[in-house]
């Protein structure tokens, strides 16, 4: 049930738990009145796409360790099926609280074997906010029963829950949690008197809690969610963005370039940011520096470049060199003074050849590109012109 | 036999009297782009001889770098000017004091009633008030004002602004490093309840490494703090800042970088008993390290101390609150405690829960949102 792959692998390797609920059994179709009984909420149609996105990143691409295991529980809306086919067999099964529960034991258990395993956890659907690093997120079968959170489940139990224990001595020490949710303080919540989520692992005490175990949480405080109809959420497709290219420095021995967890956090924020989506993402538990995955190269960067005045005098051509002075590769603006480029990590330098230059060609000093960058990299010439005529 | 290293040192021009001065990360690369060494403006940095990129961090996350690449010979002493510019560095927070502010004040006690709004400072500890058999505390002071932006000397009593409206209470903490001021300014939209706050700790250095945490710039907030706690010799030549060493240890909490961590949070605590976040940091250092009964024992005095300053500190009680809580009570043997004490801990718990669920996620100082009016004196 749910358990998706299943690799005999030698050695450390990851185990994924991803759940992706669209389809609220209890809840209004998108678009309909939402009343205080179905607390103001209605169906979704975005996380089930955006927890296979996810999968199938995972599975393709792959992260640093081999797949061991992959524990996939999707409750698709329909809309969500006609344009991914291939989520209407991609889980037997649907993400119910029971459900969840067992896949959820099942995936600890696997995991509680060696400590240098990896473990990765996405969750997309409703859920509400409940502390800084904790979150009340919602199966498909929430307001099924009387009490108003039975069919939901706390991330600081999960959290908790996969702490080295004195029975749980080899839990794996490297644990991603992703949780793609409208983080809203939901009004109705308030309204119960110490309202209890059923835990789904027992808690004992900890033992020195050496874990690198970062939660992200794609949105914040009362903002809504930033799922898109029937397309994988910004922020599924920011953290496939992240994962492909959020690696800031090469390892001294390997070449290799690290994706962290506080990689993953800039690249994050800088799509946000770009994209003006006006919410943050937060980062919280155990940070620590976990590597999720390697790149064989330093990633694409990129990079904004402004050259001032506009008025620099034809001819003019305006390029980017790298460190060897060599021009970059389809980076042609020709005479434009604002443009965008892709460039590899490293450093660069901008040549301008105009004709009101006192001196050409005017080159920038080389400046070290190794992660995008909001503002524009300005180059003011001013003071480089001949007096106008 | 290897060469002898170089030594950077780092020239920062950095605009006077701005709210971030003092020490910057600094990261120096060669040119593969690996980074051969970290650390501070203000420290030396060794490298082995080669050619290097330098780059300064800004607070903002804006970086500076020293222009083109920097070549160093074995044995090599060189210092580097890297420029900031004036732009990026916001200025001093000041509080405003017209005449006009005056004659709000004076005429407050009529016109508070046409205002949407109506703000006041509290001083004290509002904690107590909510845990019952605390040690008798002084009543918490409130102070109405119209003012949207003070100067607050420090003083041993925690400080909180009050906003209220529509009858919906929201409060904020103060934090004000000791023997020094704070400036805050505070604005809170009534279309989008959108709660902003500015703070000027009239520290450079402080100011700084607040805001690369507050703007979520890990790695150089961890750059700063680990110097800061593994360099006593460092940390001795800087003006001696109980805010600044709660940040860093925050920072290295938040990182699991324990390191260093269980002589200085015992310092904090020992130091600066006025300081909520010092019992909050020890508290979650040692549960960390599985010192569990240490760490519980401490909690209970939480409310003698008072709600942190800080929002992660509310969440780390929280969750220690509510594992002991629940552990304590099915008889877990490690934490043994008396009838009273669990009475006591129960209720901890479940008044950090319902601040949790009260925190403003946008903001890294404590905010609490939508809550009952805290009782005055």
């Amino acid at each position: 049930m749910g358990l998706v792959v299943n690799n005999d692998i030698a050695g450390a390797g990851v185990h994924a738990l991803i759940v992706g609920v669209s389809d609220y059994l209890n809840l209004p179709e998108a678009g309909e009145p939402s009343s205080d009984e179905t607390w103001k909420l209605n169906k979704l149609s975005s996380p089930a796409l955006s927890a296979f996105k996810i999968f199938d990143f995972i599975t393709t691409t792959g992260l640093r360790l081999p797949l061991k295991t992959v524990r996939l529980l999707l409750s698709p809306s329909p809309a969500e099926v006609q344009v991914e086919p291939r989520l209407a067999n991609a889980t037997p099964t649907r993400a119910s609280r029971d459900a969840f529960s067992k896949l959820a034991g099942q995936w600890r258990k696997d995991a509680s074997v060696n400590k240098d395993d990896m473990t990765f956890f996405y969750f997309a659907g409703h859920g509400t906010q409940r502390g800084s690093d904790d979150s009340v997120l919602m199966l498909e079968d929430f307001l099924t029963s009387a009490a108003p959170l039975n069919e939901c489940f706390e991330m600081h139990n999960v959290k908790s829950g996969m702490a080295p224990t004195a029975t749980r001595p080899d839990i794996a020490r490297t644990q991603f949690y992703f949780i793609d949710a409208c983080m809203d303080r939901n009004a109705k919540l308030r309204t119960f008197l110490n309202p209890t989520v059923p835990a789904v692992f027992g808690i004992e005490l900890s033992e020195k809690d050496e874990r690198a175990a970062p939660m992200v949480f794609s949105t914040v405080d009362g903002a809504i969610a930033l799922g898109r109809s029937r397309k994988p959420s910004h922020f599924s497709q920011a953290l496939t963005l992240a994962f492909e290219r959020a690696a800031e420095e090469p390892d001294p021995v390997t070449g290799q370039w690290s994706v962290t967890a506080v990689t993953i956090k800039n690249a994050l924020d800088y799509y946000y940011n770009k994209n003006k989506l006006g919410t943050l993402v937060t980062m919280g538990s155990l940070v620590g520096s976990p590597v999720i995955r390697y790149l064989a190269g330093p990633p694409d960067i990129d990079i904004s470049v402004e050259v001032q005045p506009e008025a620099l005098g034809l001819p003019c051509t305006i390029g980017v060199l790298d460190q060897e002075k060599t021009p970059v590769a389809g980076c042609n603006p020709g005479a434009k003074t604002k443009f965008d480029v892709t460039v590899k990590a490293g450093a660069y330098q901008v040549e301008v050849n105009a004709g009101r230059l006192m001196s050409n060609p005017f080159r920038s000093p080389l400046r070290l590109f190794n992660k995008p960058m909001l503002p524009p990299w300005t180059h003011n010439l001013s003071q480089l012109l001949k007096p106008a005529v | 036999m290897d060469e002898p290293k170089a030594t950077l040192t780092f020239k920062l021009d950095t605009p006077p009297d701005r709210r971030w001065s003092g020490a910057l990360p600094i990261e120096v690369r060669d040119e593969k782009l690996v980074v051969r060494a970290r650390g501070v403006s203000d420290d030396a940095l060794q490298v082995p001889p080669g050619r290097y990129y330098v780059t300064a961090t800004l607070p903002n996350g804006d970086q500076s770098t020293v222009d083109d690449v920097v070549v160093v010979s074995p044995g090599e002493s060189r210092q580097l000017n890297i420029a900031c510019p004036d732009a990026a560095f916001p200025p001093k927070l000041e509080a405003t004091n017209t005449i006009s502010d005056s004659l709000w004040e004076i005429s407050r006690p009529v016109t508070q009633y046409f205002f949407k709004q109506s703000f006041a400072l509290l001083r004290g500890n509002w904690l107590a008030d909510k845990i019952p058999g605390t040690v008798s505390q002084v009543p918490l002071k409130r102070e109405p004002t119209t003012r949207s932006n003070l100067d607050i000397p420090f003083s041993r009593e925690a400080v909180w602004i009050e906003i209220e409206s529509s009858k919906q209470y929201n409060y904020f903490a103060v934090p004000i490093d000791e023997g020094g001021s704070t400036t805050v300014k505070w604005s809170l939209d009534l279309n989008t309840d959108k709660l902003s706050l500015e703070f000027d700790f009239h520290d450079g250095e402080l100011n700084s490494l607040f805001a690369f945490a507050d703007k979520s710039k890990a790695d150089e907030a961890r750059s700063i703090s680990r110097t800061l706690v593994t360099r006593p010799d460092y940390y001795a030549t800087k003006k001696q800042s109980p805010l600044r060493e709660i940040l860093g240890a925050y920072v290295l909490i938040r990182a699991n970088q324990l390191e260093g961590l269980d002589k200085w949070t015992s310092n904090l605590v020992a130091s600066h008993p006025w300081l909520p976040d010092a019992l909050a940091v020890r508290i979650e250092y040692l549960a960390r390290s599985g010192r569990h009964p240490g760490a519980l024992k401490l909690l209970l005095d939480i409310p003698k101390s008072g709600a942190p300053l800080f929002r992660s500190g509310i969440g780390y009680l929280a969750d220690r609150a509510r594992t002991y809580a629940r552990l304590a009570s099915q008889g877990e043997s490690s934490l043994q405690v008396s009838a009273a004490e669990m009475e006591k801990l129960e209720r901890i718990a479940q008044v950090f829960g319902e601040l949790v669920i009260a925190l403003d996620m946008t903001l890294s100082t404590s905010a609490l949102r939508h809550v009952p009016a805290f009782k005055s004196g």
